[in-house]
């Protein structure tokens, strides 16, 4: 009985102590990870905050190929600075080489055909004027000369026949009458043909062999012509693969800096809509960082108002932004998970911005996030922040 | 007099064993019971508490827990940081994905993904490596030393190790915990294991993963909305009610001070969720019990006493020391009973704590545990202070 007495009440005691233990023990506030690094302080309260993407004041050029080709010569790196013209890449220009070769000859082939042409066309001409110098005086003096001869040869045959027929002696000259009166006859004839061809002769040429030589020599001289059109026509192919030989060389659209290359030596790069670019070029000489702000914060954003961007990571740098423009074209947010199946249900409003004195680490393409002072909300106005703040 | 009344009730043995082992168990029951529910129950918020230094959590205004995947627009975080009095707001991820160890076995894992930048959100302790290893490529934090089920790799294979090609392991074969330099996939991405962490226990059985927000939601499955909350410090001077309300007005989102979100939390589990329930009648059978063993010796001991009562009744003591001699004896049992009943369940919940075993013993749990055994020891003492004021002495003696 004392031994209960005693022990009961210490074992009591005991366990009194130990739920003060144990209520001490469990009613610690519990862990609580480490402080987060906090990025600074924006300077102004009432704000429209979004993501900024870091890009050139061009904005970033996707240059592409004209036609899609084999590189063979990259003249660039990435980093390197060019001059609106400079040529970036070229692609395998082999073929576009024989084009001109092939043009080259065409144009050497109509120069030819069209010298043959040309003297074809003056042969022609030749030949009308040649016709048109009918009637020659000389054929006239020629034709009169025959119809002379033939008037006295004719006179001739008929004196020699009247002479027989005033002989009385019939019996010798019974056999030559007849004799004689076809010669008066023949030549009677022949004085009839040598005055026929004296008119022919004095009429000239006949105006329808003149209208088929002078149609003759006018297409002769058509085709001259078309042989000269298909020489300008030679040279102009020869300009054509000469452009087509030039248009291989990818070239900077503007002076700048190449931010990105994504052609090598070997490689087939295609021409077209879809088709990727060969070199990112950007004039990185001011920085513009494009800001999303969401479609609903609209209303609140002022262009004049200060903005500043901060830098993520460890610098904790915050820069200041001027104001360049706004794109009057809401868009869906775009959210770089890398999920091609992703859809998007946010619109945003993009602004762009200029960074003054931006640090030399911001490059194109990093995320940084921009405040921009605000309106105050009517929210905000209601429960207004303490004083003391 | 009142010496008497403890001579009377240490006297027999048998019923005061019995009053103090009613007493005791009843205490017992109750307070372990409570203690377990609420340690079990603090488990559902305790991943808030583990977060700290954040003002308020802006979240999705239809959540109820901070477990239920109600992911906010990724615009959401620009939106409250445009919120006046907002000093700075960070992204968190948290959601269920499953790992795939080198042995081909599965194990779902809770992965939070903090701010890249500000890396707010972080794990209670880090056991190894650091918490800005994080930014490394693939880097995660895996959490260790837990109750919950961890990830563990095949023994074969040595830490940091990559199996060769053609190497299988027995998913039955011996296992060890994981260490940096690991390789797990999760979600069929490779993830490696920079850092071990330990965090407070949670209510969801998965290991806990750490990594930074942009990493966590290529982990995610593709879904259109995959920020969990967002974690917001006012500036200062500010007041975080004020700035939640002004938060609420403006982006349509819910914003709750850590506490409250743990409240809400709670909230659910204890009306969505038979716990309290199952919690509550084990409870009442604790103090029901209490009521039947304690209430029925004690009565039977008084009425073992009533000579004694009688006697003193003789003598001339008022019926009102009487009473007061049975109060005495209640009040001694009960405090002795409650004193064992408490130290047995602090001994048990110092030696469980940390485990498997939520137990949470908070001090409200001890004065209710007292209370209750108050209770039985009133209601035992009433029936037995009834045959006291009844008792005519005479009658004692007569008996006897």
């Amino acid at each position: 009985m004392k031994l209960r007495l005693i022990a009961l009440p210490i074992l009591a005691l005991g366990g009194f102590a130990l739920t003060g233990v144990a209520v001490a023990r469990f009613n610690t506030p519990p862990r609580t990870g480490a402080a987060p690094v906090a990025p600074p302080a924006i300077p102004f309260p009432d704000r429209v905050a979004g993501v900024g993407l870091v890009e050139p004041a061009s904005e970033t050029i996707l240059v592409g190929a004209h036609v899609g080709g084999v590189v063979t010569k990259v003249f660039v790196k990435e980093g390197a600075r060019v001059a609106a013209g400079d040529p970036l890449v070229e692609l395998d220009a082999r073929e576009a080489d024989a084009r001109i070769e092939v043009a080259k000859a065409a144009r050497v082939s109509a120069v030819a055909a069209a010298e043959t042409a040309r003297v074809r066309a003056a042969a022609a001409e030749l030949r009308v004027a040649e016709l048109r110098a009918h009637p020659r005086r000389e054929d006239v003096a020629e034709a009169e000369a025959l119809v002379t001869a033939r008037r006295s040869a004719l006179d001739d045959a008929r004196g020699r026949l009247d002479r027989l027929l005033k002989v009385s002696d019939r019996g010798t000259t019974a056999n030559e009458q007849p004799t004689l009166e076809f010669a008066v006859a023949f030549t009677t004839a022949q004085v009839a043909e040598a005055e026929a061809r004296l008119i022919r002769v004095k009429a000239g040429t006949y105006p329808e062999d003149l209208a088929v030589a002078a149609a003759d020599a006018d297409a002769a001289g058509r085709e001259a012509q078309a042989m000269l059109a298909q020489v300008a026509a030679a040279d102009a192919g020869i300009r054509q693969a000469e452009v087509a030989r030039e248009l291989l060389t990818v070239r900077a659209p503007i002076a700048g800096t190449v931010l990105r290359l994504d052609a090598h030596p070997g490689e087939y790069k295609a021409a077209g809509p879809n088709a990727e670019a060969l070199v990112r070029l950007g004039d990185i000489s001011t920085l513009h960082v494009r800001t999303d702000i969401d479609e609903l914060d609209a209303w609140r954003f002022d262009p004049a108002g200060q903005a500043v961007a901060t830098i993520r990571g460890g610098s904790r740098a915050q820069v200041a932004l001027r104001f360049v423009r706004i794109i009057p074209d809401v868009a869906p947010k775009r959210t770089l998970t890398g999920e091609n199946a992703e859809r998007i249900d946010t619109r945003v409003v993009q602004v762009i911005y200029a960074f003054e004195n931006p640090p030399a680490f911001l490059q194109p393409g990093m995320l940084v996030d921009v405040a921009v002072a605000a309106k105050a909300t009517k929210a905000a106005a209601a429960t207004a922040p303490s004083p003391s703040n | 007099m009142w010496r008497f009344a403890i001579k009377m009730l240490f006297g027999d043995s048998a019923k005061f064993y019995g009053i103090l082992l009613g007493l005791g168990f009843a205490s017992l029951l109750i307070a372990q019971q409570a203690s377990i529910f609420v340690g079990l129950m603090s488990r559902t918020f305790a991943f808030i508490g583990e977060v700290g230094h954040v003002d308020l959590w802006v979240f999705d205004p239809t959540q109820s827990y901070v477990d239920e995947p109600k992911p906010l627009r990724a615009t959401a975080l620009e939106r409250v940081r445009g919120v006046t009095g907002v000093e700075w707001a960070a992204p968190l991820y948290k959601g269920l994905l499953v790992a795939t160890l080198p042995d081909g076995s599965r194990q779902v894992c809770d992965v939070i993904g903090i701010d890249d930048d500000t890396l707010a959100g972080g794990p209670a302790e880090i056991v190894a490596g650091s918490l800005a290893d994080l930014r490394q490529p693939d880097a995660v934090m895996v959490e260790v030393g837990s109750s919950q089920q961890q990830l563990r790799f095949p023994e074969a294979l040595p830490p940091g190790a990559v199996p060769a090609p053609g190497q299988s392991f027995d998913p039955k074969g011996p296992k060890r915990p994981v260490e940096v330099g690991d390789i797990i996939e999760l979600n069929e991405r490779r993830a490696r294991v920079v850092g071990l962490v330990k965090c407070a226990e949670t209510f969801v059985a998965a290991p806990t993963v750490y990594t930074v927000y942009s990493r966590a939601i290529t982990y995610a499955p593709p879904s259109r909305r995959v920020m969990s909350a967002v974690l917001v410090t006012a500036v200062e001077g500010q007041d975080p009610d004020a700035l939640a309300e002004r938060i609420r007005a403006e982006t349509g989102l819910a914003a709750l001070k850590p506490h409250d979100y743990s409240m809400r939390t709670l909230g659910y589990w204890m009306s969505e969720t038979g716990i309290p329930i199952n919690f509550g009648i084990a409870i009442a059978l604790g103090f029901f019990v209490g009521v039947a063993i304690a209430g029925q010796m004690f009565y039977n001991f008084t009425l073992d006493n009533l000579r004694y009562f009688g006697a003193f009744k003789a003598m001339g003591a008022s019926t009102w020391k009487l009473l007061g001699m049975v109060a005495l004896q209640a009040l001694v049992a009960g405090v002795l009973g409650l004193g064992l009943g408490l130290g047995a369940v602090s001994a048990f919940g110092l030696n469980a704590a940390g485990g498997k075993l939520a137990f949470k013993m908070l001090w409200q749990i001890p004065l209710i545990a007292a209370g209750a055994v108050l209770v039985i020891c009133i209601l035992a003492s009433v029936l037995s202070m009834w045959k006291v004021i009844r008792l005519d002495p005479a009658d004692v003696f007569k008996s006897s």
